[in-house]
Formats: structure tokens, sequence, C-alpha cells
């Protein structure tokens, strides 16, 4: 995947436009290794190129977007991309006009390399190889990816990572499981062999029998992974949207209205810090490094697109088109790490949420599941694993009056999704200890 | 570009070679509160190279469509196979590519061709200004998908089909405020294979009226109670109880455990088949490819497999899993022609096509005259069910409750819980063809890496006994 192919392409489109017109060039591409294990074992190999370019055309206060493949081969691409913008000019003559136009502008260059490819020659081997004697299940992906900007303003952005990442689960005889993260740039047997031994001592704890626990309220302890998985589930609109607000579908419209409010322990914000993720949006605007969105429990701000700012006569916080949130954190408290079974005394520690889904937006109640390692707890010690268990339950309480605290030490784990391409960006979360949370089945 | 031809001049020694060209366009036309959102047309178009090696399948896709492209392309998928041959899980052989020819296309009464296309803009934004006829509407959004999609697949043992597909939906979305109280009221997010007819204005006009009325009916109505209820769904609910709670535990790739370290196990194991109680005798679910205007109707699965409908579930005793020939030959459960793939840049895996509840003989009067005590709900809003596939969770936009043989009134913030046999073997009465309706999803998510497939479900309502209710204020 050559920049240069891309610049040669992109200024061949950009030198055709005709006067009156402009166009924003969004591309994204990368060219991939995915390995889908069971039982430590190969169950599908699939190796991938691909690219994908979107022309964000814009004349006479009309705009459209048109996206088609992009190959990193001149010829093909150059065609298909001129047949793309022939297409624009046709069609936006039908489309009416929209005050909310967002016209290209020049946001600032941004560039960043993968200084290496990752290696990905033995990589199956280093994975499977330490786990033979288990029912190892997971997906490793491996490989490079880009997300460019370019524009009729002289915008030029380009960013790239090369990475692999292991989303994997060990699996006990009684079903039970716990799950690990294993991703970066450099492959390093020792810091995977040290990963793979915690989960297996972790697994012997859940190799009991399980208990079965009643639908009421507990103590729970959230892992730093469970909390993430709890983020993750809520990035998209829903949250902290801007338009979602304005529509009323919003979890935090009533703590931006001052009708509820969050705990002074609890603090989230968008942070680009780490580099894993461009701080550039598909239109090239660049975020700023760190956005508060909610402060020791008081509402900061909604992610704002410049359109929905435009629509709501606000100021843009120069959110993604979605505006979701792209490299959350909360920010870690003061309950010692190492001791979190202590700090629990007698509850539930949940490794990891599954299937969360609003249950009702404008209350922010949450429902979903237990799963991968959970146990009971009594007096800071294991008793046993736990039969997974349905929660609902609001935020406005696990992050409110229910919350005890986050651990002083947040973990960052890779975003791990593949839908149409591999996800960008990490969530970065401490352990979460809340008293009276709600388990309904 | 000649897909057989680009097969012949691939040269590498595998035992079978396969290339699926996909080509698809998605238009997508939004309007919110009058204001048409920037057309959106996506166009997508690779080819994934399938190669079998000493018993292992490995893929390789590409977007680079050139001859060189496509050789570079399986040249990678060859050497992965070979590589990966030491952790082998199973020998497959290519009888699980049976070598189909065929051709199949959505039956589309009328497309519109794309000087008439502005046609499709003006309704959409008519609809959401429509949405938003009182004052009390305090959002709208109205979306036209419309989905044009060729499948290609050639076979070193001699496939050769294609298949095309129009696929289309519609959103219709209002959002009441009365007071302090806010609720949103949607058409449910139809979906199926046609044309353009789909779009018919005065259906829509006529839906979207509805829709914004409800919404207020919904902001002036008390909250659902709460308690054990007898619950009639209907089918733009009822479809996702069946994908969520029939469907996904039925995969075989799951049974089989593929599939634990993301979209979860399933409760059933192999032993079950011929002999589960899966629910009351009334329960008959069919996987049903040849439905007429279903979303996921075809001719031939992504590996070849010719499709045939068959019976899932009959007299509610588990008979067939979703699975593919990959699947069937691992487990040795039968299955269905289901192996899938939502694009060419992923492998295909065992997924859901139409999987469906065949009608029974009770028309919907018959089910609200038969009730004392329960609740009528429809369209889905919220969903959640643990990764055995048992104990689930769903909200829905709208309800009204049943007292003694009839509907009264509207209540808000509808939502139940269970757990999947025990719920099914509660069905106790299954709505007449009158009620039947075609409902689906354009984004079911599974499988690492992850895609997400079109499925389709037709229902007609059903009722179960003393489901656990509850409201917004919880339970």
């Amino acid at each position: 995947m050559n920049e240069k192919n891309w610049q040669v392409v992109a200024t061949n489109l950009l030198s055709d436009l005709k006067e009156g017109e402009a166009l924003a060039l969004s591309l994204t591409a990368e060219d991939s290794l995915f390995v889908r294990m069971t039982q430590a074992k190969v169950r599908q190999s699939t190796e991938v190129h691909q690219g994908f370019v979107e022309l964000n055309f814009f004349k006479n206060n009309r705009n459209l977007k048109i996206t088609v493949p992009f190959a990193f081969q001149q010829d093909q691409d150059l065609k298909v991309c001129q047949e793309a913008l022939r297409q624009c000019r046709e069609e936006v003559l039908r489309l009416p006009q929209d005050p909310l136009l967002q016209w290209p502008a020049n946001h600032g260059r941004f560039h960043q390399e993968a200084p290496e490819k990752v290696g990905r020659a033995s990589l199956v081997e280093g994975c499977l190889d330490k786990v033979q004697s288990t029912d190892f299940v997971g997906i490793l992906s491996a490989g490079e990816m880009v997300r460019a900007n370019l524009n009729s303003k002289g915008l030029s952005q380009w960013f790239e990572a090369s990475t692999f990442l292991l989303d994997f689960s060990l699996y006990a005889e009684n079903q039970q499981a716990v799950k690990g993260v294993y991703g970066g740039r450099h492959w390093q047997d020792e810091e995977y062999e040290n990963i793979i031994s915690r989960k297996l001592a972790l697994l012997d704890h859940l190799n009991r029998p399980l208990m079965t626990l009643e639908k009421k309220k507990y103590r729970v302890y959230f892992s730093p992974f469970a909390v993430a998985s709890l983020i993750a589930a809520l990035s998209y609109k829903q949250l902290v949207s801007r338009e979602a607000y304005e529509s009323g579908d919003c979890a935090f419209k009533k703590l931006a209205d001052g009708e509820k409010t969050l705990s002074p322990l609890f603090s989230l914000q968008e942070n680009f810090a780490s580099g894993d993720m461009p701080r550039f949006n598909e239109i090239g605007e660049i975020a700023p490094e760190v956005l508060g969105l909610v402060e020791r429990g008081v509402f900061k701000n909604f992610l704002c697109s410049s359109r929905s700012a435009k629509e709501y006569e606000v100021v843009s916080n120069f959110a993604d088109c979605g505006e979701s949130l792209r490299t959350p954190e909360i920010l870690p408290g003061h309950l010692p790490c190492d001791k979190e079974m202590e700090a629990l005394g007698t509850g539930i520690y949940v490794s990891d949420l599954h299937y969360i889904n609003w249950s009702n937006v404008l209350e922010g109640s949450l429902t979903g599941m237990t799963r991968f390692g959970c146990f009971w707890v009594e007096n800071g010690q294991i008793v046993a694993p736990v039969r997974d268990m349905r929660f609902d339950e609001s935020l406005y309480h696990f992050w409110g009056q229910g919350l005890e605290g986050f651990t002083h030490k947040a973990e960052t784990f890779p975003k791990t999704g593949t839908y149409g391409q591999r996800d960008l960006g990490s969530i970065k979360t401490p352990g979460m200890l809340v008293n009276d949370f709600s388990f309904v089945l | 570009m000649n897909l057989n031809r680009l097969l012949s001049s691939l040269d590498i020694k595998a035992d079978w070679v396969g290339l699926r060209a996909v080509k698809e366009k998605v238009t997508t036309r939004c309007a919110r509160n009058g204001l048409f959102d920037p057309l959106t047309i996506t166009y997508d178009h690779g080819i994934m190279v399938e190669v079998l090696v000493d018993g292992q399948f490995a893929y390789a896709g590409t977007s680079d469509l050139s001859p060189e492209g496509v050789k570079k392309a399986a040249l990678r998928a060859f050497a992965q196979a070979k590589n990966l041959q030491k952790f082998q899980l199973f020998s497959f052989d290519d009888s699980l590519r049976p070598p189909s020819k065929g051709r199949y296309a959505s039956p589309a009464r009328f497309i519109l061709e794309p000087s008439k296309a502005h046609l499709l803009t003006e309704l959409t934004v008519d609809l959401s200004l429509l949405l938003k006829g009182n004052e009390a509407i305090m959002n709208t959004k109205a979306t036209l998908v419309s989905i044009e999609q060729e499948i290609s697949f050639v076979s070193s043992n001699g496939a050769d089909f294609t298949q095309i597909f129009h696929q289309r939906g519609v959103d219709l979305l209002a959002t009441a405020k009365v007071g302090s109280i806010i609720q949103t009221r949607t058409n449910g997010l139809p979906v199926g294979q046609g044309g353009d007819e789909f779009f018919e204005a005065d259906r829509l006009k006529e839906q979207a009226r509805q829709v914004a009325q409800e919404a207020i009916d919904l902001a002036r109505a008390e909250e659902c109670p709460t308690g054990k209820f007898d619950l009639l769904l209907m089918p733009d609910q009822l479809y996702l109880q069946i994908h969520e709670s029939i469907g996904h535990p039925l995969e075989l790739d799951r049974i089989l455990g593929d599939e634990r370290n993301y979209a979860g196990w399933s409760f059933i194991k192999p032993e079950d088949f011929g002999r589960l109680q899966y629910g009351s005798k009334l329960l008959n679910v069919t996987f049903d490819p040849f439905a007429s205007g279903a979303l996921a109707s075809y001719h031939y699965d992504d590996a070849g497999a010719p499709a045939k409908r068959e019976y899932l579930i009959q007299d509610g005793i588990l008979k067939r899993g979703l699975g593919g020939l990959e699947s069937q030959m691992r487990s040795k459960i039968p299955g269905v022609s289901s192996m899938r793939a939502t694009s060419w840049n992923r492998a295909p895996i065992d997924r859901m096509a139409n999987v469906n509840i065949e009608p029974g003989s009770a028309s919907l009067e018959e089910m609200i005259s038969s009730t004392g005590r329960g609740i009528l709900m429809k369209t889905n809003r919220s969903w959640s069910i643990d990764d055995y596939r048992r104990k689930f969770q769903f909200g829905c936009e709208y309800a009204r409750l049943i007292e003694n043989g009839k509907l009264s009134k509207i209540v808000k913030n509808p939502n139940y819980r269970g757990v999947t046999t025990p719920f099914w073997q509660g069905l106790k009465m299954v709505g007449d063809h009158s009620t039947c309706e075609n409902f689906g999803s354009f984004y079911c998510g599974k499988g690492e890496p992850n895609q997400a497939i079109r499925v389709g479900h037709a229902t007609p309502a059903c009722l179960f006994t003393d489901v656990e209710i509850f409201g917004g204020e919880g339970a």
C-alpha cells in the first residue's frame, strides 16, 4: 500500500475539477492476515488486500459521497475514480441544496508512517505452539492499516500502522473460560508465554463446580477488561453524541440537562495520546489530543461533528461523522491494584461482559450478561465460579451513587473489531467497584 | 472480467481452486427533519480466491482485479494452506464444494433508471416532513436503502453460478415529546428482496402518519406494568426473537465451538437433534431459501451447495442445524445450504438466511379474545442474550394491554425477559397467514474476523404464556 500510488491518483482527480467544484478524498485500506483458531488448531485463514476511497463531492451547495474500491493499482484505480467523479457530476444536479454543507478545508497536515512491517511469517506458530495442550480459541489479525485524506484545498494526511492482535479465550472442561488479548508491533515469545501462564492460573479457579446466585443486588468488582467491554458497547451514538442529545435519544441527556448526577469519582475523556489512532476524522479535522466529556461527575462536552455544530449552532470538537467514541479513557481512581479481591470483600468478581444493549436509553439503563471468568468472592477469597447472570442497571447508579471507586491504574486494550476492516485505536480503563448492582436473571 | 478465464490462468498446484467475485452498490438516502443528508453511494468489487491443499482450505481476497492481482492472491492462499498444515483442524475434500451451475435473480417489478432516481430523494424528504406533522414531534428521520449485488462463483471442479440480488429497506422514525416525556416510534425497518416497488409512496406515507401518531400516543401513555403476563408478539418483534433464540443457537459452527471467543457457543448439544423438545408442538420453524420477497432468498450458498427448504424444528422437536457442508461433515449433524460470507473479503461461515415460523390457524382476534390478562408488543427496540443463547431480554417500542379478551390501553417502554426453551415451550397459539409479515436484518453480526450478513424472517403473530414483563421503571 504505497502512499505514492494514492497521491498520484488523488492528484490526478483533483486536477480534473472544474470551476465551482470541490472534492475531498478519504482512504481506508489494509493488507491483513486473519487466522481463526479453535481447539488450538486453525479453522480458517484469510488474507485480505483491500482499500476504499470516498469521493466527497461539492457543487452549487450540494453534496454527495461515492465510495469506490482502491487497489493501489494506478491504472485500475484511476479508471474507477474517474468514473465515480463523472457520476458525482451527474447525480449532484438532482439533489436538493444542503444548508449544513461542510466545504473542504485545509485542517492541517498529518503524516505518520509505520516504522516497519509486522512480521507475519511465524505468528501462527508462535501463538499455537505454546497452547497445544489447551482448548484455545481465538483470532489472530496482523498487517498494515492506512487512513488518509486529500482535498481540493490542499489538505494532506496519512496515517499508517502495522500491528498484530491476538484476541483469545482458554476453556476449561466445565465450559468456563478466561479471555485474553495480546497485541503490538513485535511479537515477543516471553511476553506471550507470561500472558498465557497468568490466564491458565486463573482458569484453574474456574475448573470447579459452578455456583448459581439468586437474582438481586450485589457488590461487584469489574475488571479493567469488563469496564472496557462496557465502554466499547456504549461507544456509539447514544451515549455522548450531540445529534443524539438534540434528537432526544441520548443517555447523558439527563446529566447534561442537570436532571441527574454522576459520582465525582467518574471522569470520561477522549485521549489520542497513545498514537494508535489518527487524530483526524473523515474530513481531515484534527481533534484535540484530550477532550473531557465528563469530569469528576460533571458533564463537560458532547462529541460534536462540524455538521452537528452547524445544525444546532454550537461549537464543533471535530468528532467523526458518527459522533462515536474513538479512543475513550476512564480516569483511574484510588483503589490499590492487585488488592481488588480484598477491596471487594464479599461479592462478585466480573471479568467480562457480553451483549450489552440499552434497555432504556434516557434512563441510562443497560442490560447484558456476565461472561468469561466470574467468581463469587467471600472476605477477599475466591470461593467458586458463578453461572452467567443477566444484569439490568443504570449508569446513573453504577457511575453514580453506587460507584465506590476505580483502581489507581488503568489498562489499555486495543480495539478488536473487524467489521469491514480492522479497527484502530484502544480503550483505556481501570477496574471498578460498585455497590448494589442489579442482577435480574 | 471473465472469471473462468482468470481461473484457467492460475497456475498453482492446489487440489481445488475457487474464485468468488462480488460486486455491490448500496445507495442510502436519509432525511432528518426535512433536510436531506448527503446522498451516499458505496460500490464494492473484489475477488476471493479459495484453495484446497492436502485437506486444508485457505483464502485470499483482493480488490486488485487484474490477472496479476488475482494470481498474487492465489499464491498467498496456497502458501497459507501449506504453512498451516501443521495445525490442521480437519481434513476436508472438494465434495464440500459442489460443482453447481445456474443463475438466480431477485424478483423485481421495476428498478428506477438513474434519471428518475431523484424521485426517491424527494420521497425521502417528503416522508421526513410528514413524520414531523405535529408540534409534539421533536425529531424525524426517513431512510431508504437500495442494494444491488452480484455474486459469481467458478471452481476447478466445474462450479459456475451467478446470483443477482436486489434488496431494499425503509426506516421511518419519529420522536415525540409531551411535557418531559420522550418516546420514539419507528416502522420496524421492513426489508426484503425486490425492486423499487418496495418504495411505494402512498403506503409509506400512510406508515409515516401512523408512526408519528403512535410516537405521540406513547409519550402520553402509562408505563408498561411489571409481572407475569401472556405475551402476544407481533412479527416486527417476533422476527428478532426467532433470530436470537432459534437461529443463532442452531448454527453448527457455534455448536462445534468455533465461535466461542466472540459470538459464543450454544446450549444445544449434537445429541439434541431429533430429540430436544425445543418448543411446544405448535412450533414449526423452517429454513426457506425460496420465500418470496424475503431478504435472504437464494439458490446456492457461497460454497456452491444448492439451497433447499428444510424443517429446523417440527412439531416442537429440533430436527436440523443451520450449517453448511463443512460443519455437517465435522459434526455429522444434518444442516442446510448456509455457508455465507458478507462479501468477497471474508471467508464463508455458517449463517442464517431465511429462518421462518410456519403459520398456524389462529386469527389475531382469536389470540386476543382468548387472553384474560396479557400484553401485545410491537416493534423491537432493544435485544440482548447470553453467549449460550439461553437468557434473553428484549425491549419493544409499543404495547397494548389485553384485558378480558380485549385490547385496552397503550403502554410505553415494554420489555420482557426469559430463557429460550421454556419460552418456546410456552407457545400456546400461532397466528394464521393473515397475521404473517416478512422482516429481517441487514446487519446480523458474527464471525472472526467479524462479518455482517443479511437475514430474513417471516413469521405470524404468536401468543406465549406466562412471560416476565417489565416497564421503564425496571424490574
